[in-house]
C-alpha cells in the first residue's frame, strides 16, 4: 500500500511555529548549496582530468598516424568538457584525417556559429574542403584564417597558414595567385631560415627565377648546403643563366659527391650552356653555330615525332626550309642574321610540335628552355 | 495637503481586510511555491551531482569488464534491501507514487520516503541500473513540498496543490527544461492543463531551473546538432518514425507490464533478492554491450551526432527495451523518462538511417531522426504528447524541429493510444491495486456534484453467510433492490433482490450465492461526479452503486443511491 498518511497526520493542522521552520529551512538550503556547490567542483575538476587524458591518449595516436583510433579518445575528450576548443579542434583535426568529413563539419560548424573569426577553426575548415576538392572554398576559408583570431603567437600561426595555403595553391591553384600569396609571405615572414626555405621554392614554383635566386642567395648566406645550391641552379635555369645553374649544381655537388640528380642537372645546364645562343659575349660564327645546332636539334625532335606520319603542308614546308638551312654552305663571313634566321625557324618549328608530337618534351631535353629563353628575348 | 483616509476606514469597517486574512494559505501556498522550487532544485541538483560521482567511483578507468556484472548486482542487491526493509514506498519511478499521493492521500508524502528516494535511487542509478532519475526526482520534489506543505500547516487541500508545485521543480532540475516540466505536472501528474494550480507551478519550475544554473552553468542535458529540414518530403519519413515510435513504445510498456505482473506474483519473501536479478541482468548484457548500463546519455549524445552505424542503434534500442522494462519490474529504484529517450534517439536513429541510406539527397543525417525519435517515443510510453513536443523544443531551442516532431510525437501517440489502452501509469497503478481517476473526466463539476458530497455511509453491508430471506426482507426496509456484501470490512460484491430471489428456493441459501460467479462488481470513487455515477447506474442497471476507495477497490466507504445522484442536482423530495 503505498505512502498513507498516519492518523496522527490526517488529523487537523496544528499552528506551526513559521519563524522557527523558515531559520530551520534556510540552514538547510544553505547547507545544500555548500554541499551541491562542492559536487560540482568537484565534478568539474574530475571531467577535465578525464578530458585531459583521453585528450592526450587521442592526440598520441594522432601524431602515430593513426587518426581513426585517435577519435574515440578525443570524442569522449569533447564530450566529457564541451567547452574546451582545443578538444573540438583536435576531435575535428582527427576526422578530416581519418576523412570522417560530415563529423568533422558537424563541429567545425558549431565553432564557426559561435565564434565566425576563429582562426582555427577556419583553418580546419580549409583543409576539410580540400579534402573534399573545393579547392575555391578551401582558399577563402585559409584567407579567413590568415586574418582571423589567433589564441596566441598569432604572427607564427598567420604564417604557417598562409604557407599552407601557398602549397595548396602550388599544387591546386594558379600560378598568379600563388605568386601573389608567396609574394605576401616574402613581406610578412620575419627574417627567418626556416621560413626561407619553405618560401623559395614556391617562388621558384611561380616562374619568378629572380625572386627565388634572391631566396636562396639568402639561405646560403646563412648556411651552404646542397639543397639551396640546388634550389639556386634551378633558379638560374629558370632566369636562362646557364652557367650560373651550372657553377650552382656544381657547389652542391662538392657537398654532396656523387649524387645522380645533381649530376644531371649539372650536366644538363652544361649542355644548355654550350647550345644557349643568347650571350653577348659570343661571336657571330659562335653564335650562328649554337643556332644551327638549336635549329638541328628542333627539327631532329619534330621529326622523330612524324616517323611514319603525313604532316601538315605548313609543318613540310617549315621542315623543308630547315633542311635546305642545314644543308647550305656557308662560305665566308657569318652574319647575326644569318642566326636569327634559324633560330626564328627553330621557333617556328617549336611552335608546331604540340600538333605534331603526342609526348611531352623530355626534362632533359634542351631545347624547350632555350625556345623559351628566346621567346622572351 | 491633508490626507484623505475616509475611503479606508469605510473599508475597515465593512470588515474587507477580514475577509483578506481569511484566505492566508493562498499567500503561504505562493511563499511556498518559491522556497519547494529552491529547496528542490538544491536537493535535485545535488541528487544528480551525487549519483554522476558515485557511479564515476563505481566504474573507475580502466577498471575490469566484471565490474559491469559486480556492481550493478550489488548495488541492486543493497538497494532492493533497503527499499523492502525500509522503504517500501521508494520501489519504482516515482510517478505512479506521487500520483498515489495527490489523489489518494491528500497529497501526503512521509519525509522518510523521501531520503529513502534519494538514497536507494542514488545507489542503484550509479551502479548502472538502467533506470532513469527524472521519475525519482519528481517524487522527491513532489514529497519535499508535501512535507513543507504540512509543516508550514497548511490543510490537506493546499497540500495537495504543492504536489505538481515540487514536481515541476524537481523536473526543471532533472532535465533542464523548465517549460515543459510545467506541462508534465499539468497534463500527466494532475491530467489538468486548465489547472488553477499554473501560476505556483511556474514559479516553482522557474526557482528551480534558475539554483541549477547557478551551480552547474548553462550546460544543456544534450548538447544538440543544429537541426534542419532538407526536404519537404522528409514530412513522409518522420510520419514512419512515428509509427516505428509509437510501436517500439507499445513493445516496451507492454513488456515491462508483463514482467512486472511475473515479478509480483513470486512469494512475498522474495521481494528484497527481486531488484539483484535485474541488476544481474543488465550486468550480463552490459559485459557484451556496455552502452545499456545506467541512462545511457553519453550515447544518446553521440546517436545525435550521427556517430553510431545502423546495426549498432538498432541493438541498442532492443537491449534498452528489455534492460528497462527488467529493471523497472524487478523492484529497482529508477524512472523510466532517460531510457524513453534513450529508446526513442536509437529508434529514430535507425529510421533515419535507413531514409539516409535509400533516400540520401533528400533527408537529413540520422542524427536529426534521433533528436524527433526521442520525443517520440516519450509521447508513445508516457503519453504525454504535449510536453514530448514542447521538451524537444526546448531542448533544441529551435523553432523548425515543431513540425516534424507534432507530426511523429502524435502519430506515436495515437498508435500507442490504439494498442495499449492503458497508460503505464495507470497500468503500473492497478497492478498495485490502485485506481486513478481518468484523466478524461469533467473537472469542471462544481464540488456539491462530487460523489463525496452526495453518498452515504453504509455501515451495515450483508455478510456472505447471511440468509436470503433476511437480506430480501432488509432490503424491502430500505427500499433498494441491491446492496453491498462484505466481509471484515472488505468488499465482496454487489447483491441484487433479483439474484436473491432466483436462489430463494435453493438448500439453505445465502446471500454468498446469489453474488455473480466472476467476482466482479460495479463501483465508483468519492472523487467520481453524479454524472459518472448515473452512467454507471445506467451501464450496469443498477439503482446503487458502493463507493470504494482508489487505493483498495475492496475498502467500502459508502454508497450512492439514484435518489441520491437525482436529489444532488436538486430534483426529487427531501429527506425527511
Amino acid at each position: 500500500m503505498p505512502d498513507s498518511p498516519p492518523a496522527a497526520e490526517a488529523a487537523p493542522p496544528a499552528r506551526a511555529n513559521i519563524p522557527g521552520l523558515l531559520l530551520t529551512l534556510f540552514a538547510i538550503m544553505l547547507l545544500l548549496y555548500s554541499s551541491d556547490r562542492f559536487l560540482a567542483q568537484l565534478e568539474q575538476r574530475e571531467l577535465r582530468q578525464a578530458a585531459r587524458r583521453e585528450f592526450q591518449a587521442g592526440i598520441a595516436l594522432r601524431e602515430q598516424g593513426k587518426p581513426a583510433e585517435a577519435i574515440d579518445h578525443l570524442r569522449q575528450a569533447h564530450t566529457l568538457v564541451r567547452g574546451d576548443q582545443e578538444y573540438a579542434l583536435a576531435l575535428a583535426d582527427a576526422q578530416i584525417a581519418a576523412r570522417h568529413a560530415e563529423g568533422a563539419r558537424r563541429i567545425l560548424d558549431e565553432l564557426l556559429a559561435a565564434e565566425p573569426n576563429d582562426a582555427r577553426a577556419n583553418l580546419l575548415t580549409a583543409r576539410l574542403m580540400i579534402s573534399e576538392g573545393q579547392f575555391a572554398a578551401a582558399n577563402s576559408y585559409y584567407h579567413r584564417a590568415i586574418y582571423g583570431t589567433w589564441p596566441a603567437d598569432s604572427q607564427r600561426s598567420r604564417l604557417a597558414a598562409r604557407l599552407e595555403l601557398a602549397q595548396m595553391l602550388a599544387d591546386h591553384g594558379s600560378q598568379q595567385e600563388l605568386l601573389s600569396e608567396t609574394l605576401a609571405l616574402e613581406d610578412s615572414a620575419p627574417e627567418s631560415v626556416d621560413v626561407m626555405k619553405k618560401i623559395a621554392p614556391l617562388l621558384l614554383r611561380t616562374g619568378s627565377g629572380a625572386r627565388a635566386a634572391a631566396a636562396y642567395r639568402y639561405l646560403l648566406r646563412q648556411d651552404r648546403s646542397s639543397g639551396s645550391y640546388l634550389g639556386l641552379g634551378q633558379a638560374e635555369l629558370e632566369m636562362g643563366d646557364y652557367r650560373g645553374a651550372q657553377s650552382a649544381f656544381s657547389a652542391a655537388l662538392e657537398l654532396r659527391p656523387n649524387d645522380p640528380f645533381l649530376e644531371g642537372q649539372m650536366s644538363r645546364a652544361g649542355r644548355l650552356a654550350d647550345l644557349d645562343p643568347t650571350p653577348r659575349y659570343l661571336t657571330s660564327r659562335e653564335k650562328f653555330a649554337r643556332s644551327s645546332q638549336v635549329l638541328e636539334l628542333t627539327k631532329a625532335d619534330i621529326a622523330s615525332c612524324l616517323a611514319g606520319k603525313n604532316p601538315s603542308a605548313a609543318v613540310r614546308s617549315e621542315l623543308t626550309e630547315a633542311d635546305h638551312l642545314l644543308s647550305k654552305r656557308v662560305g665566308g663571313e657569318v652574319t647575326n642574321e644569318m642566326a636569327e634566321a634559324r633560330l626564328e625557324l627553330a621557333e617556328s618549328l617549336w611552335v608546331t610540335r604540340p600538333s605534331v608530337c603526342r609526348a611531352p618534351p623530355s626534362d632533359y631535353d634542351p631545347v624547350p628552355l632555350i625556345i623559351s629563353k628566346l621567346s622572351t628575348k | 495637503m491633508r490626507l484623505n483616509i475616509n475611503p479606508f476606514l469605510r473599508w475597515a469597517k465593512a470588515g474587507k481586510w477580514t475577509e483578506q486574512l481569511e484566505q492566508p494559505e493562498e499567500a503561504v501556498s505562493l511563499l511556498l511555491s518559491l522556497v519547494v522550487g529552491a529547496l528542490v532544485g538544491l536537493v535535485v541538483t545535488g541528487f544528480i551531482l551525487l549519483t554522476g560521482r558515485l557511479a564515476a567511483r563505481m566504474y573507475p578507468p580502466g577498471g575490469s569488464a566484471w565490474l559491469r556484472v559486480l556492481v550493478p548486482t550489488f548495488g541492486s542487491l543493497v538497494s532492493g534491501a533497503f527499499i523492502a526493509r525500509f522503504f517500501p514506498d521508494a520501489r519504482g519511478s516515482g510517478i505512479p507514487q506521487t500520483k498515489f499521493a495527490l489523489f489518494i492521500h491528500d497529497g501526503y508524502i512521509s519525509l522518510k520516503t523521501v531520503i529513502g528516494k534519494f538514497f536507494c535511487c542514488t545507489l542503484s542509478l550509479a551502479s548502472g541500473i538502467a533506470l532513469g532519475r527524472e521519475g525519482p526526482s519528481v517524487q522527491i520534489g513532489a514529497g519535499l513540498a508535501s512535507v513543507l506543505g504540512r509543516a508550514t500547516g497548511l490543510r490537506p487541500p493546499s497540500v495537495r496543490a504543492l504536489i505538481p508545485v515540487g514536481s515541476s521543480a524537481a523536473l526543471a532540475a532533472a532535465f533542464n527544461t523548465p517549460i515543459a516540466a510545467v506541462l508534465f505536472s499539468l497534463e500527466e501528474i494532475l491530467g489538468d492543463l486548465h489547472a488553477k494550480v499554473l501560476g505556483t507551478v511556474v514559479i516553482s519550475s522557474a526557482t528551480s531551473w534558475m539554483v541549477l544554473h547557478l551551480i552547474l552553468g548553462d550546460e544543456p542535458l544534450f548538447h544538440v546538432p543544429a537541426y534542419h529540414l532538407v526536404n519537404p518530403a522528409e514530412f513522409g519519413v518522420y510520419a514512419v518514425l512515428g509509427l516505428v515510435g509509437g510501436l517500439g513504445s507499445v513493445a516496451f510498456v507492454k513488456l515491462l507490464l508483463v514482467i512486472r505482473l511475473a515479478f509480483k506474483r513470486l512469494p512475498p519473501s522474495t521481494v528484497w533478492l527481486q531488484p539483484a536479478a535485474g541488476g544481474l541482468f543488465v550486468g550480463l548484457l552490459a559485459l557484451a554491450v556496455p552502452e545499456v548500463l545506467g541512462v545511457g546519455y553519453e550515447y544518446v549524445e553521440r546517436v545525435l551526432d550521427g556517430d553510431l552505424a545502423l546495426q549498432t542503434v538498432v541493438l541498442l534500442a532492443v537491449l534498452k527495451i528489455v534492460a528497462t522494462a527488467t529493471c523497472y519490474s524487478s523492484g529497482n529504484a529508477g524512472g523510466i523518462f532517460g531510457p524513453s529517450l534513450f529508446i526513442g534517439a536509437m529508434l529514430g536513429a535507425s529510421v533515419g538511417a535507413l531514409a539516409h541510406m535509400l533516400f540520401p539527397s533528400i533527408t537529413a543525417e540520422p542524427g536529426a531522426y534521433a533528436l524527433v525519435g526521442m520525443g517520440t517515443a516519450f509521447a508513445g510510453i508516457i503519453r504525454t504528447p504535449f510536453t514530448s513536443v514542447i521538451m524537444i523544443f526546448e531542448l533544441t531551442r529551435d523553432y523548425s524541429i515543431i513540425v516534424p516532431l507534432m507530426i511523429s510525437n502524435m502519430i506515436a501517440y495515437f498508435v500507442s493510444q490504439k494498442l495499449q489502452r492503458e497508460p503505464i501509469y495507470d497500468a503500473l497503478a492497478r497492478q498495485e491495486g490502485v485506481l486513478l481517476p481518468d484523466h478524461g473526466g469533467d473537472r469542471n463539476e462544481p464540488e456539491y456534484l462530487l460523489v463525496g458530497n452526495v453518498m452515504r455511509p453504509c455501515e451495515q453491508p450483508f455478510p456472505p453467510g447471511l440468509d436470503v430471506d433476511a437480506a430480501l426482507a432488509k432490503m424491502s426496509e430500505l427500499g433498494v433492490y441491491h446492496w453491498p456484501v462484505a466481509r471484515d470490512g472488505a468488499l465482496l460484491g454487489l447483491v441484487s433482490e433479483h439474484a436473491l430471489r432466483e436462489v430463494r428456493f435453493d438448500t439453505a441459501p445465502a446471500v454468498r450465492d446469489a453474488l455473480p460467479p466472476d467476482g466482479n462488481y460495479p463501483f465508483v470513487h468519492v472523487d467520481n461526479t453524479v454524472g459518472h455515477v448515473l452512467e454507471r447506474m445506467g451501464q450496469e442497471h443498477v439503482e446503487l452503486l458502493p463507493v470504494v476507495s482508489r487505493a483498495n477497490a475492496r475498502q467500502l466507504l459508502g454508497v450512492i443511491t439514484f435518489a441520491d445522484a437525482v436529489k444532488a442536482y436538486g430534483i426529487g423530495k427531501a429527506d425527511a
